[in-house]
């Protein structure tokens, strides 16, 4: 198979790469380092990629992609033997050929699965081996110490983990591990071999060895790579490595402002990751916020701005507290924005700030909504799925420990709070059914009866509470509008003052109802208090949507700034609340705590309560985007604050928590919460202001409008008048977004895939079961196989000693065979339906109980015992060499 | 220092950062804190891989491991004798698994190791007690050690041969999603 175009494809870096490529180049290694190797010469004398030519066959790709330059490079290395054995590919016979595609298939595949790459590693090897003698000599002893020590090489994170072996054995399977991790890291993209040798689990002598033979274009000095390549191609080189160099910087830079790190740090090592997984959150929204001001500054307030318009009012104190008087006439709020196009000059070109305003919040909402979606389904693939059906003993043993964790004091407590938990759970175990009697668990119902009804009593009165008083108080509003300014400006802060005291207190109340309830479990309390804390916020949240919709909306001109204002003040009040609240509920406890009455004790951070505070906090925030612009500006202040004070006020009045706390579950369930109620109800707040609500007529952007929906209908009738050649957006808008057929067929195939996962689930479990209990099933299996052989082997030197001493008794295999046997086949009978390798197993019993079984018939055991012992040894090496590999 | 470092050469730093999960500047921070523990003994320039370990004593004086009830073992785990004497590779190779960007399977293997008391590669009821005991300051009596361990095996020991394998740890650690952010120590 003669190419002519073969030497292109040398050149051609692309090609270079291509896999047929690196399967045909790996031949000569393997040859080098598989078939030349006698038990005399062990592999690694003969350094396969220390050799000078192999060196420079291997670095010729990667710094000549340029054809121009091949012959100069043909040149330099006269000796290259590659293109021979090209042309005449069809006459070379290549011994090492065969097993080489089959690891290349393995490779190639290659997720970095361990349990793939597990026991797989040393099959090339081995199957490299053609029949000669002492190849197969070879290959024994390699089997031998497969046996010993179970897997060696591999890479992935399982790689050389087993040194139990002996010494000589050791080096060479070392070795031998080593090059088929080299041959098998060449088979990858330089990028996946990096974060491969990243993964192995050797130290950094070998990866560092490794990584020099696997990338031999590393560790030519770089005045030898010069001389090679022309001037252009140099200047490529340089480039590429300036941009190589410049990405490593950025990434760098980026890395070191990370904020935090260090508080974060000392968070984690005096609270341990529980606590921590508040401010992460908190870090991770105050991003969020960022995001969301840097959008709405640039694209609706910046060009906004370059229309001035003059204020009428005097800044006040108290406008700072809320937000009206002066502010309100700035780019603060909805109704300073305009509804014309504007342009810097008569040559600019124009910017439609109604169109901008509705785009800009929509692509905000829309980014907003798969960020969450995003970030929601990769905390629940991490850490829901398939957890809690262990949830047990042993993983709350194993992976407790939070190393984190660089306190004294924080150590001893979290000792002596596992302590408590295993003596629990010990506890649990020995009495194993401490039932409660009827009476008692009839007292349990009523008890978590009587405090769901008063918790919900206490929603439903605050509910109403809100209700009234707002309505009462914009009736006075309006009534003195003309009456005193400071007076009417102060009487807004009422309201929001009102759902601050609500939200503080409340909390609490539900905090000590839970308390009283005593639960169970200590989750069903986190349950329990989560979902009353949810239920109070969120119906607050709906009697101000109400109030603003139905109250206001039809009250007020320009009842959007008055809504914003509202909005505002709503997370002031939350602000300095909270603040409060870390100072009333942290600091004045820890005193107290700490000087007047012991008892009480140092309080703990309540985490659930804050990050629902928080929450709600961010609820309120994306509310405002419609109303109040920048208002996220303010939501970020106030996190960056709130982090600050929660920080200090946690280090120095909080103790660590003593209750176990899932961390990464509950962050979950806290993006699960911010997303369910908190952004869908956002979202349909703002839908219902966009599609139905009438905007007011003298201020914001949508005057003029009906709705703030119909500027996207008249601008799409505009594009349809004036640009002929956007046709395919208006057909678009016209048929699909405005069709509701469309978005009828396009949720019901959201929810026929939906279905279909929810059906490959059901069907995994139903595997992993199956599975898990296979594995089970096995474990019996090699145990009671070990037990066949030491009998066996009992009763061989049994029977050795024995016709000495000529006292023949009966021979005990029968007491093996029979029962063995029978319950072997029960088992069977039990895991039939998904096991097919046990038929071989099955055999292989049988074939030894028949070799057990016949001496005895015919001549005794003496001459059936070798026989069949050296058939279970090799049955035995067999069936765990397949469960290495089915594992 | 200034934006030159000279301790390592280039050659150097490129093959610590392709073999451990940090950066450039990481992996020089980490020297300093490498070299904080004894500036006498460790020299300001590794351009010749001078030969030195530092003693368990002052790996263990760190403070993100003074606490920590298993320094011992992850010193010796990650040392090249076995014995908990760190030469700076080793030193490297410790934070770059316990590191945040270190995957499950890895950090799975290591923490296996750990709790591997008697490196038989199986973590056998004598390992769960050991562990048992460095966790809970000996206050379990020896009755109730014996009986978490039971529960341990029973609870997470797969193919029923009495004690945790490699895999056995591993299918375990896929359930415990918190794994992942405790077996982190920050530097």
């Amino acid at each position: 198979m003669f190419h002519p175009e073969n030497d292109e494809g040398c050149e051609n870096q692309a090609y270079y790469h291509s896999e047929t490529l690196e399967m045909d180049r790996r031949p000569q290694d393997w040859t080098l380092g598989y078939h030349s190797r006698s038990p005399v010469q062990p592999p690694y004398q003969l350094p396969p990629y220390d050799s000078p030519e192999l060196q420079r066959r291997w670095n010729q790709p990667q710094i000549i992609p340029m054809i121009s330059i091949r012959r100069e490079r043909d040149a330099a290395s006269p000796r290259v033997t590659r293109m021979n054995l090209y042309e005449d590919e069809d006459r070379y016979v290549n011994p090492g050929f065969e097993p080489i595609l089959d690891d290349f298939g393995s490779s190639s595949s290659s997720t970095y699965d361990g349990y793939n790459e597990r026991g797989r590693s040393f099959l090339p090897g081995s199957d490299t081996d053609t029949e000669t003698s002492s190849r197969s000599q070879d290959r024994k002893r390699r089997r031998r110490s497969l046996g010993n020590s179970i897997q060696v090489g591999s890479f992935g994170g399982l790689s050389l983990t087993r040194f139990s072996f002996k010494k000589h054995e050791v080096t060479e399977e070392e070795k031998t591990a080593k090059l088929q991790i080299i041959s098998e890291l060449l088979s990858m993209s330089p990028n996946d071999r990096m974060r491969a040798i990243q993964q192995l689990t050797l130290c950094m002598n070998e990866k560092r060895q490794i990584r020099a033979s696997s990338f031999p274009e590393k560790n030519q000095p770089t005045d030898q790579v010069e001389n090679m390549i022309n001037a252009g191609t140099q200047f490529l080189y340089n480039t590429l490595i300036a941009l190589k160099r410049f990405h490593e910087i950025m990434s760098e830079t980026i890395k070191s402002i990370h904020p935090w790190q260090r508080s974060l740090k000392v968070i984690g090592g005096k609270f341990g990751t529980s606590v921590l997984s508040y401010f992460t959150f908190l870090k991770w929204l105050l991003m969020f916020n960022i995001l969301s001001f840097l959008i709405n500054f640039s694209f609706i307030t910046i060009p906004q701005s370059f229309e001035h318009k003059p204020n009428h009012f005097v800044f006040t104190g108290l406008d700072l507290l809320t937000g009206a008087g002066y502010f309100r006439e700035t780019v603060f709020y909805y109704g300073f924005y305009s509804n014309t196009t504007i342009q810097r000059n008569s040559s600019a070109p124009e910017y439609d700030m109604q169109i901008a305003y509705f785009l800009t919040i929509a692509c905000y909402m829309v980014l907003c909504f798969l960020s969450l979606v995003y970030s929601m389904s990769k905390s629940f693939n991490e850490n829901c799925i398939g957890v809690g059906i262990i949830a047990g003993a042993a993983a709350r043993l194993l992976c407790c420990w939070d190393f984190n964790i660089t306190n004294e004091r924080t150590v001893a407590l979290k000792k002596r709070s596992l302590s408590t938990h295993l003596k629990e759970l010990i506890s649990e175990k020995l009495h194993y059914k401490r039932q409660l009697s009827k009476k008692q668990r009839v007292l349990r119902i009523i008890i978590h009866l009587i405090a769901w009804i008063v918790s919900i009593s206490t929603t439903i009165l605050c509910c109403y509470l809100i209700h009234t008083f707002s309505s009462r108080n914009f009736q006075v509003l309006t009534k003195e509008l003309s009456g005193v300014k400071f007076h009417n400006e102060a009487s807004t802060l009422l309201l929001p003052f009102l759902v601050a005291v609500i939200n503080l207190f409340v909390p609490l109340l539900f905090s000590f109802i839970g308390f009283v309830e005593r639960f169970k479990y200590p989750r069903h309390e986190i349950y329990a208090l989560i979902i009353r804390n949810v239920m109070l916020r969120m119906s607050i949240i709906v009697v101000l949507c109400y109030y603003w919709l139905e109250v206001v909306a039809n009250h007020l001109e320009c009842w959007e700034t008055f809504v914003g204002e509202d909005l505002y003040r709503l997370v002031v009040m939350d602000f300095i609340f909270s603040l409060l609240g870390s100072f009333f509920g942290e600091f004045i406890l820890s005193v107290m705590g700490t000087h007047c009455c012991k008892r009480l004790g140092v309080p703990e951070f309540d985490i659930a309560r804050n990050v629902l505070g928080l929450i709600y906090a961010q609820i309120l925030a994306w509310i405002g985007m419609f109303f109040a612009p920048l208002l996220p500006a303010i939501q970020v202040i106030k996190f960056f604050v709130i982090f600050h004070v929660k920080k200090v006020s946690l280090m120095m009045n909080c103790q660590p928590p003593r209750k176990v706390w899932r961390a990464s579950h509950m962050t979950t369930i806290f993006i699960f919460l911010l997303l369910f109620p908190g952004f869908v109800g956002v979202l349909t707040l703002l839908g219902i202001v966009v599609w139905k609500k009438k905007s007011s007529e003298t201020c914001g952007p949508f005057r003029g409008v009906r709705a703030p929906y119909e500027s996207i209908s008249s601008f799409i009738d505009r594009l349809e008048e004036n640009y002929s050649e956007l046709t395919w957006f208006v057909w678009i808008y016209k048929n699909l977004l405005e069709n509701s057929l469309f978005f009828f067929l396009l949720s019901t195939m959201v929810l026929a895939a939906i279905y279909l996962y929810l059906q490959i689930i059901d069907g995994r479990r139903v595997m992993v079961g199956l599975l898990q209990e296979q594995i089970a099933h096995e474990g019996k299996d090699k145990a009671f196989l070990l037990g066949k052989l030491s009998a066996l082997q009992t009763s061989k030197e049994e029977s050795e000693i024995e016709p000495r001493k000529s006292s023949p008794e009966p021979p005990s295999s029968s007491h093996y065979g029979a029962p063995g046997r029978s319950a072997y086949h029960r088992r069977i009978s039990h895991g039939n339906s998904t096991i097919s390798d046990y038929s071989e197993e099955l055999d292989m019993i049988n074939d030894f109980e028949m070799d057990r079984e016949q001496p005895q018939n015919h001549s005794g055991v003496r001459n059936g015992a070798p026989n069949a012992l050296a058939l279970v040894l090799s049955a035995r090496q067999q069936a765990e060499e397949e469960m290495d590999m089915d594992y | 220092m200034g934006n030159k470092q000279n301790i390592f050469t280039a050659h150097q730093l490129d093959a610590y950062q392709d073999c451990t999960f940090f950066t450039r500047k990481e992996i020089l921070r980490l020297f300093h804190r490498y070299r904080d523990l004894a500036p006498q003994l460790v020299p300001l320039d590794y351009k010749s891989n001078p030969e030195v370990k530092l003693p368990y004593e002052l790996i263990s004086s760190m403070p993100e491991l003074k606490d920590n009830p298993f320094r011992q073992r992850i010193a010796e785990v990650f040392s090249e004798d076995g014995e908990g004497n760190m030469t700076l590779d080793n030193f490297l190779d410790m934070f770059s698994v316990l590191s945040e960007m270190a995957p499950r399977d890895l950090k799975a293997c290591y923490a296996f190791k750990i709790y591997d008391f008697n490196n038989d590669d199986f973590i056998c009821k004598s390992d769960l007690e050991k562990t048992l005991n460095r966790l809970t300051r000996y206050e379990l009596t020896e009755e109730e050690v014996r009986l978490v361990g039971e529960k341990v095996l029973d609870e997470a020991d797969l193919d029923n041969d009495g004690k945790l394998s490699l895999e056995d740890f591993q299918h375990m650690i896929a359930r415990a999603p918190d794994f992942l952010s405790t077996f982190h120590i920050r530097i």
